[in-house]
């Protein structure tokens, strides 16, 4: 576990350089994919195939005009996108992406995802507050309900996942699933974490906190500019990070058919984020009375019935 | 493992269970307070006939006499209380009765585990499982704002004390590295710095719980904000608890703490003697009334406490059953009082005696009780718990005791003065309702009889506290 | 020792901004700014557990769930709620007394502080506690839970 200092902060480079990226990309791919589902071929126009997008857009987003409102709470004004950004990125600290290569191996980096995630909650309400606008507010109130919520079910799903590896370590995670992915054994749990993602990065059918045509963009409809850059971007690494922990909970991490490795790793978090860029494009939206509903007595008792039964396994 | 121990606990844990049941089925008060007052009257028999002695979970969990006994006090407030509580309940409490009894059960689960606890965790556990369903039931005439007041305070006050009291408990744990009570008597010998902060904030903690005076502000408001029957078992049940938790932390855990504890409880008793008594004479509401002649009451038993030989426990248990039966009685003659008259002011009070002879007798016994007037049961309390501390060399407190108690006659004689000699402003009837009724008149028949026969608890007693310093 | 300044400074500074700020949402913001905090000491002395489980539930559910109520008062409901220190003095008077008193009573410890070591398996080591050892407070706090969670429906809940 103990590796050298300079070890670590080149991995550290490379996995925020990669993850960055990765955001970057995986927009292309979403407004690609749309296109395609709509029958329209997307954007295509800077450089080949529109593979160059991504570069523009960052141009134009940091071009922009800063805006800051005088009516809005200056100092938590601008906290807010970057709790989004730092929370989005803490979680990177502890994926395996193969075998050998993680920042670190932490014996409880299952608790560390679920603390880490439970702070971007904070961004999302300071922006919906201190923007004094009645969207970002509604927004803002939606979001806090449905990620404490949600947060409930991942949670009690990831038990199981813990319970049996009998570890908290991602690490120790995935080599327990070396014969058998927990795909298999945690079938509920699996959709229950798969669901809870959804929700947790505000994703349709569940994005209510920014449903554009209620909320015009929920929490962020005040930012402007960066500031918008970093909500749009800390969302982008959120969903790669939900696609690498699918990959790294349930579906194996880096094994596969043949040989190990990481392009294992990276085509099943390809294939989970396009799974979930395809359901975006696919269901509508949940009302949010719903919403609450689905996650109090479906979700969470799911969850529950699959602790229960896993607990039972894991004692036989 | 061996659950016998816990028998009696499990049993009032499956009453609860019953209870919340039933409120599905029946929304009846009188249904609800019934079973609540059976099972509570099964269980206060089955622990007199049949207690289950023994230790358990590694000696974490003990059932002996002196728990035994104990128990049997909560479980008396209990049964007199739910009874007591009916008429309110179905006054004011339509649609959550159910709840309403289901958190006195609770309360009275935490007391019970709380004097069987022998650790430190256990202990901390069960004395918040005390605790929080009192904060709500203090709250429980919503649209009333004095009772959500009254809530409030309680609830600020307790968190704030139980957080000093964890504090205290976390300190003595990391002195020690053992959270048992057994290790713990041991390992605290010499007068390590941080376990004498340990014990300080400990003594803070539950100096709020019992409202010992510089820690008594709470009580006032409280005790006239929330309802009365509620405040019956208030301002006795977690009393009694928090004063078998001294005895089990001084003669157990700080038994070999060289620290003068003893003199610090017996000043702190002086003062709780004096603020209480005197600030009681001035008030004009029997509930505040009363609020201060039980912070009196809390000073008179530290005495016994701060003496702390078996005599003076066994003659502090004694106390309790005497309190047990006056307070909550003179409590829901206040109840009463605020149903026919809308107010508990004492001028409010005037000619009861005429207009309901028997609820003035009742409430005359009841305060020459409390005042400790001869032949009923708190004149044997008093004398016997000034008698322990005399012998334990407490002259000048016991003296000073015995002044305060004449005192004390006068605000008690005054309210006797109300019922009986003033005129009264209207001649209508004082209604009664009969669930009050027979809970007075079990009160009443018990201060009598315990104060014609004190030989019934005192016998008792004495051994149970024999057998409880003798085995520590 | 300088990360625990780098730390320890910061974390008065919004402790202090919990008691001082007038505006009750700043207020519970510092609060959860002060938890994570406290988190990150938890973290430098090894309790990893403890510290993720504090942001977790402190700053994550509790600290959040303050938020949540105190937007739903103030910009919905409309009620401005502002906090008052009053008694500013009394206060920094008792809360010196106590921080002295505890430096008193600490400087003349002769605890022994060094750090012992951890179990092997520190997961397997906390459930044995848990469920063995202490087993009996654990199952009287869901007691104890779920008297605070009919205790609050009933408060919460309208009469019908």
């Amino acid at each position: 576990m103990a590796q050298p200092i300079f070890q670590t902060l080149w991995k550290t480079g490379v996995v925020f350089l990669g993850a960055l990226t990765a955001a970057a990309y995986l927009v292309l791919a979403e407004r690609k994919f749309a296109g395609y589902f709509q029958e329209r071929y997307g954007p295509n126009r800077v450089g080949p195939f529109g593979l160059l997008q991504p570069l523009a857009d960052a141009v134009k987003l940091l071009l922009k005009e800063e805006v800051i409102f005088p009516q809005a709470s200056r100092g938590l004004y601008l906290a807010a996108p970057v709790i989004i950004g730092v929370a989005a990125l803490l979680p990177l600290a502890v994926i395996p992406f193969s075998e050998h290569f993680y920042i670190a191996d932490l014996p409880v980096a299952v608790l560390y995802l679920l603390a880490v995630g439970s702070l971007s909650t904070y961004g999302v309400l300071l922006g919906g507050w201190s923007s004094n606008s009645k969207y970002a507010l509604l927004g803002g109130l939606r979001s806090a309900a449905q990620m404490v919520s949600y947060e409930i079910a991942m949670a009690l799903a990831l038990v199981g996942v813990a319970l049996m590896a009998q570890s908290l370590s991602l690490v120790k995670i995935v080599q327990a699933q070396q014969s058998l992915w927990f795909l298999i054994p945690q079938i509920l749990g699996f959709v229950v974490f798969l669901i809870a993602a959804f929700a947790e990065t505000n994703r349709l059918p569940f994005d209510l906190p920014e449903a554009e045509s209620e909320l015009v963009a929920g929490y962020h409809t005040e930012y402007s500019a960066f500031k918008f850059a970093m909500f749009f971007v800390g969302e982008y690494i959120h969903l790669f990070i939900v696609g690498c922990l699918v990959t790294v909970l349930y579906l194996g991490g880096w094994y596969g058919p043949w040989k190990p490795g990481p392009h294992w790793f990276f085509l099943k978090t390809f294939l989970v984020l396009f799974f979930m860029i395809w359901v975006r494009w696919t269901y509508p939206r949940f009302r949010f009375d719903q919403l609450m509903r689905f996650s109090w007595k479906v979700l969470i008792p799911v969850a529950l019935l699959n602790l229960l039964l896993t607990s039972l396994w894991m004692a036989l | 493992m061996n659950f016998a121990p816990l028998t009696l606990e499990l049993l009032l844990a499956g009453l609860i269970l019953i209870v919340f049941v039933v409120d599905l089925v029946s929304k009846n008060p009188k249904v609800l307070a019934g079973i609540t007052f059976v099972g509570l009257t099964i269980l206060f028999f089955l622990n007199l006939l049949h207690p289950w002695y023994g230790t358990t979970f590694q000696g974490t969990f003990v059932s002996n006499s002196f728990t035994g006994f104990l128990k049997g006090v909560f479980l008396l407030a209990g049964i007199l209380v739910s009874l007591g509580s009916l008429s309110t309940a179905e006054e004011q409490y339509r649609g959550r009765v159910g709840e309403y009894y289901i958190l006195l059960l609770f309360s009275l689960l935490g007391m019970l585990f709380v004097v069987s606890a022998r650790d430190l965790v256990l202990f901390f556990v069960a004395f918040e499982l005390m605790s929080i369903p009192l904060y709500i039931l203090a709250a429980y005439q919503k649209d009333s704002e004095a009772s959500i007041e009254a809530g409030l305070k309680l609830f600020i006050f307790g968190t704030f004390s139980s957080a000093i009291l964890v504090m205290g408990l976390a300190l003595l744990y990391g002195t020690t590295g053992s959270t048992r009570f057994d290790v713990l008597a041991q390992t605290l010998t010499e007068g390590e710095a941080l376990s004498v902060l340990g014990f300080l904030l400990f003594l803070t903690g539950i100096g709020f719980k019992v409202a010992m005076v510089p820690f008594h502000m709470w009580v006032p408001d409280t005790y006239a904000g929330a309802p009365a029957p509620f405040v019956a078992f208030l301002s006795v049940a977690p009393k009694a608890a928090g004063f078998a938790i001294l005895f089990i932390f001084f003669l157990q855990v700080f038994a070999n703490l060289a620290l003068p504890w003893k003199l610090v409880i017996a000043f702190l008793s002086g003062i709780t003697m004096i603020l209480g008594n005197l600030l009681a004479i001035p008030q004009t509401h029997l509930k505040r009334l009363l609020g201060y002649s039980g912070i009196a009451h809390i000073g008179y038993m530290l005495l016994g406490v701060a003496a702390g030989t078996d005599l003076a426990i066994a003659m502090v248990l004694f106390y309790f059953v005497a309190y047990v039966l006056a307070n909550i009685g003179a409590f829901l003659f206040a109840e009463t009082a605020i149903q026919n008259e809308g107010t508990d002011q004492l001028s409010a009070l005037h000619g009861y005696a005429q207009r309901n002879p028997l609820l003035g007798l009742y409430m005359l016994i009841f305060l020459l009780s409390l005042g400790g007037i001869p032949f009923v049961v708190g004149f044997w309390a008093k004398l016997y718990v000034f008698l322990a501390a005399l012998k334990a060399g407490y002259g000048l407190l016991v003296f000073l005791a015995a002044v305060l108690t004449v005192v004390a006659l006068y605000y008690y004689l005054n309210v006797a003065r109300q019922i009986y000699i003033e005129k009264p402003a209207s001649n209508d009837p004082v209604r009664v309702p009969a669930s009050i009724h027979f809970v007075l008149l079990i009160s009443t028949l018990g201060t009598v009889l315990l104060g014609l026969y004190p030989k019934l608890i005192v016998g008792p007693a004495l051994e149970i506290a024999r057998a409880f310093v003798a085995g520590l | 020792m300088w990360i625990f300044w780098l730390i320890a400074i910061p974390l008065v500074l919004f402790a202090l901004g919990v008691v001082l700020s007038k505006n009750l949402f700043r207020s519970t913001i510092y609060l959860g700014a002060t938890l994570v905090l406290t988190a990150l000491i938890y973290l430098l002395l090894h309790a990893e557990l403890l510290g993720f489980i504090q942001i977790l539930l402190y700053t994550g559910g509790v600290a959040t769930l303050l938020v949540f109520a105190i937007m739903l008062t103030q910009r919905i409901v409309g009620e401005d709620i502002t906090q008052q220190s009053r008694g500013l003095v009394g206060g920094a008077i008792a809360s010196l007394a106590v921080l002295l008193i505890l430096f008193f009573f600490l400087g003349s410890s002769q605890l022994d502080f060094s750090v012992r070591p951890y179990p092997e398996n520190l997961n397997l080591a906390l459930g044995k506690n848990l469920f063995v050892t202490y087993v009996l407070p654990f199952e009287v706090l869901s007691v104890l839970l779920l008297a605070a969670i009919i205790g609050a429906i009933v408060m919460a809940r309208r009469d019908r």
